[in-house]
């Protein structure tokens, strides 16, 4: 089985993520912005120059562009409120580095944050974008703050240190809270994503069981007509309504053949709903290997005689006489197995037997000389409603149910199933087993 | 020799019509209900000696009618067969469960099924007429 993962139900709640972060970045961008603003404004006023002027007011700025992103947001222009954020630090950043000598080192600083930042709120794709942008801006900035006809503010040596340590320290908070807010952010999308899969995968099971029902439904509803069908015809045959001359005779068995292939049909999807379920119960019986395999031949050698085939079986006389095992189960796959080499042969010979196999287990054989399976079919043959493509033909027909349900009962029985097989040659298909031999064949054996 | 009186509980009528003749063509006298309720008044006011209890039928089903019958002093001696699709896992437990003493399961087998209706007769005949005395 593949899982799908379905973008869809998760682009609502994208939205809603990255709302959430931006909303909380561009809060502690507006706080930290408000901070760097005070002290500009009273550097402006107590120790006036250009240079404080321009950077209140780049400042001043920044806020006001971030309240209009945070207004936008809000409306839902998330993507355009987050590139106004960017775009507006950048700027401020630029502008702090031209302007006070020294800055341009710390703005190294800043750049990185930008580009968490960018990678948090607009994808890995996009930050790579803004990290070349801010290199840029970076190797501009510097480039720039040694040209003459820049003048950066020089401060003393003191005021500069005060300055450069305040905001680098805003900074440190920021990346701090950054770093934050993506483990939580990564926390959360783990919960939902999980919280989705939970849910996924009991919706699924939820499938599964109205399925079983509706097919165990569909297979009650079918049984009550063929029971009918089947009742009167059998009875008409059995001679209730009295004598049947050759040409009703002759009808009534194909109605009847038909019905119960019918029926065997029904029962085969039951069994696999089934199975599927999970609802399979397998017995404990003590079963005899010997009478298991006398009793298909016996059962299945009228269809091959019919097709002028022989049909021999054969039981290793070191196999125990009494094993443990699941004999209505057990019957229905050899049965399957046999039916499946009458259908497929059409001259020769099927031979069945039970053998020990190697450590602790034993085989069940059936081998034919059908038409084979080519490589391309073997893949295909126990999967459900596949069969070989001489299907579909005339000959054979049937829904190619019965290796698929051999396959889940030998392996709910513990066991495997191989086949080997060469198209034109024949077939052998092998069921191994753990063996388990049963204590005692006593008359308690039967219950 | 007396004939075996037979309540069918069956709901789809071709179906009952099969049992009521295959039993018929045995000798069996036989009585028909569709649905659980009818069952219960004509299983009182006739007292047969057994009865098949198809198990999904409109109004009251199977199970439920298994249950009221074997609750009635007069009518619990009387055999109930479960006819059954078995089609659930869980049916046939259900049905012994709900007190039915044994299932037939359906599609039929017209050759065997008058020898297991028999089976059952012959079990609990003896012991039913004995308290009815």
């Amino acid at each position: 089985m593949s899982l799908k993962f379905e973008p869809t139900p998760f682009t609502g709640r994208d939205w809603a993520r990255r709302f959430e972060l931006y909303d909380s970045i561009s809060v502690w961008a507006l706080i930290m912005s408000g901070l760097v603003e005070i002290v500009y404004v009273l550097l402006t006023i107590f120790q006036y120059s250009v240079q404080f002027l321009l950077l209140s007011l780049c400042t001043l700025l920044m806020i006001v562009v971030t309240v209009i992103g945070r207004v936008l947001a809000r409306r839902g222009y998330l993507d355009l409120a987050i590139y106004l954020l960017l775009g507006v630090v950048l700027l401020v950043m630029s502008v702090s580095a031209l302007t006070l000598e020294g800055i341009v080192l710390i703005a190294a600083t800043f750049y990185v944050a930008v580009i968490v930042m960018a990678g948090i709120l607009i994808g890995s794709t996009a930050s790579f974008a803004i990290a070349a942008l801010s290199a840029v801006l970076y190797v501009i900035v510097s480039v720039l703050s040694h040209q003459p006809f820049i003048a950066p503010l020089a401060m003393s040596e003191g005021w500069s240190l005060v300055l450069i340590s305040f905001i680098n320290a805003l900074t440190f908070l920021f990346v701090a809270h950054l770093a934050r807010l993506t483990t939580r952010d990564l926390r959360r999308a783990l919960r939902d994503a999980t919280y989705d899969l939970v849910k996924a995968n009991e919706e699924l099971q939820e499938a599964n069981r109205v399925k079983t029902r509706f097919l165990a439904r569909v297979s009650h509803e079918l049984r009550s007509p063929l029971n009918a069908i089947i009742g009167y015809t059998d009875m008409n045959l059995a001679g209730y309504y009295g004598p049947l001359n050759d040409a009703q005779q002759d009808a009534l068995e194909r109605v009847q053949r038909n019905s119960r292939q019918l029926l065997a049909l029904i029962n085969d999807v039951l069994d696999l709903s089934r199975i599927e379920a999970g609802q399979l119960e397998l017995q404990q019986n003590i079963i005899s290997p010997g009478a298991l395999v006398g009793l298909v031949v016996a059962t299945l050698e009228p269809q091959a005689q019919e097709k002028g085939l022989a049909v021999s079986y054969e039981v290793a006389p070191d196999l125990p006489p009494a094993l443990i095992g699941d004999e209505v189960r057990l019957n229905q796959v050899l049965l399957n197995l046999l039916d499946n080499a009458v259908k497929f042969t059409s001259q020769g010979s099927i031979h069945v037997s039970a053998q020990t196999g190697a450590g602790d287990t034993w085989t069940l054989q059936v081998r034919d000389t059908g038409r084979g399976i080519s490589e391309r079919e073997m893949m295909q043959v126990f999967e459900e409603f596949r069969q070989g493509v001489a299907a579909y033909s005339q000959e054979v027909r049937g829904a190619g149910l019965g290796l698929a349900i051999v396959r889940r009962l030998v392996e709910a029985m513990g066991g495997t199933i191989s086949v080997q097989s060469r198209l034109g040659v024949g077939s052998t298909f092998t069921v191994t087993l753990p063996l388990e031999s049963a204590p005692q064949p006593t008359e308690e054996a039967r219950s | 020799m007396t004939a075996y009186r037979v309540l069918v509980v069956e709901d789809e009528r071709d179906n009952r019509h099969l049992f009521d003749q295959l039993l018929t063509f045995h000798g069996c006298q036989v009585l028909t209900a569709r649905d659980g309720r009818e069952a219960i008044t004509l299983a009182q006011r006739e007292v047969p000696d057994l009865i098949l209890m198809d198990l999904s039928l409109p109004a009251l089903d199977g199970w439920e009618a298994t249950r009221a019958i074997k609750g009635i002093p007069d009518l619990a001696h009387i055999p109930v067969i479960a006819l059954t699709a078995h089609a659930m896992v869980g049916d046939r437990e259900r049905a012994l469960e709900a007190g039915c003493d044994g299932y037939i399961s359906k599609p039929i087998d017209v050759l065997s099924f008058f020898d297991q209706v028999c089976a059952y007769l012959a079990d609990s005949l003896p012991a039913a007429r004995a308290s009815d005395d």
